[in-house]
């Protein structure tokens, strides 16, 4: 939710940029797009299906979840060129750092599992585990490579809509809303971005 | 029909235009769920 509100955040300022400046809104020329429509398939399958996420073992569903990272990877590498993507690029790189150094899932605090789920029932996670069927895995901080990368941090408690995420979902957002509101930009604001190109 | 094929020209070229921008957000969306999304717990304690 945090990451699709980026998308709308940067989409609707990058939109208004260009209308106030009279410019048309640019579009970024990615390389091999269909790499990430493969990469997202294999993890609609892990997270998204009720169908199929009850029915693939841990083992499997992490060797498909890093499949789906590497896959992400090579895309990355076709478009590292294009710096208006590296923030985006390199929150991907930090997440996907820590879940393979950390058997293949994002690792999660006791502590906040707590916190995110104060009602859950007993028994319903346990260190060690995967949470649900979500992207995480609850390990102890000091079971846990480079934690500093790991879903650790959550919104103020004010906030009616608690969530952990790590550091590459930070910058992932905010290289999404940047992405966005760059494209709406004067064509020379981009020149970069077209040598780039 | 010369303002015809001029007018299918420009009509495709608003819409490949609109396309590319859909593409394009849709890609973005697919990639930054794909490494990202810190949501996707489900089921937890439900």
């Amino acid at each position: 939710m945090i990451l699709l509100s980026a998308v709308l955040v940067g989409l609707m300022a990058g939109l208004c940029r260009a209308w106030i400046s009279k410019n048309p809104y640019r579009v970024l020329e990615l390389k091999a797009s269909w790499l990430v429509i493969l990469a997202f398939i294999p993890q609609l399958f892990i997270f998204y299906l009720p169908s199929t996420r009850a029915h693939l073992s841990e083992k499997t569903a992490s060797g498909l979840f890093v499949g789906s990272l590497l896959i992400l990877l090579l895309f990355s590498i076709l478009n590292i060129q294009k710096v208006s993507v590296w923030p985006i690029l390199a929150g991907f790189g930090l997440n996907a750092l820590v879940i393979v150094l950390n058997h293949g899932w994002m690792p999660i605090t006791p502590q906040m599992v707590e916190k995110l789920y104060p009602n859950a029932p007993a028994g319903s996670w346990q260190v060690g585990n995967r949470l649900g069927f979500g992207k995480d895995i609850v390990l102890l901080p000091e079971n846990t490579r480079l934690w500093q990368l790991s879903d650790h941090i959550t919104l103020p408690n004010w906030v009616n809509y608690q969530v952990a995420f790590s550091v590459g979902d930070v910058l992932i957002a905010l290289g999404t809303i940047w992405l966005l509101w760059s494209l709406g930009g004067k064509k020379k604001d981009t020149l970069k971005e077209k040598t780039d190109e | 029909m010369k303002k015809i094929s001029s007018s299918i020209v420009s009509l495709s070229m608003k819409y490949s235009s609109k396309i590319r921008l859909v593409t394009f957000v849709v890609t973005l969306i697919l990639f930054i769920l794909a490494a990202g999304a810190p949501e996707a717990t489900g089921s937890v304690g439900r």
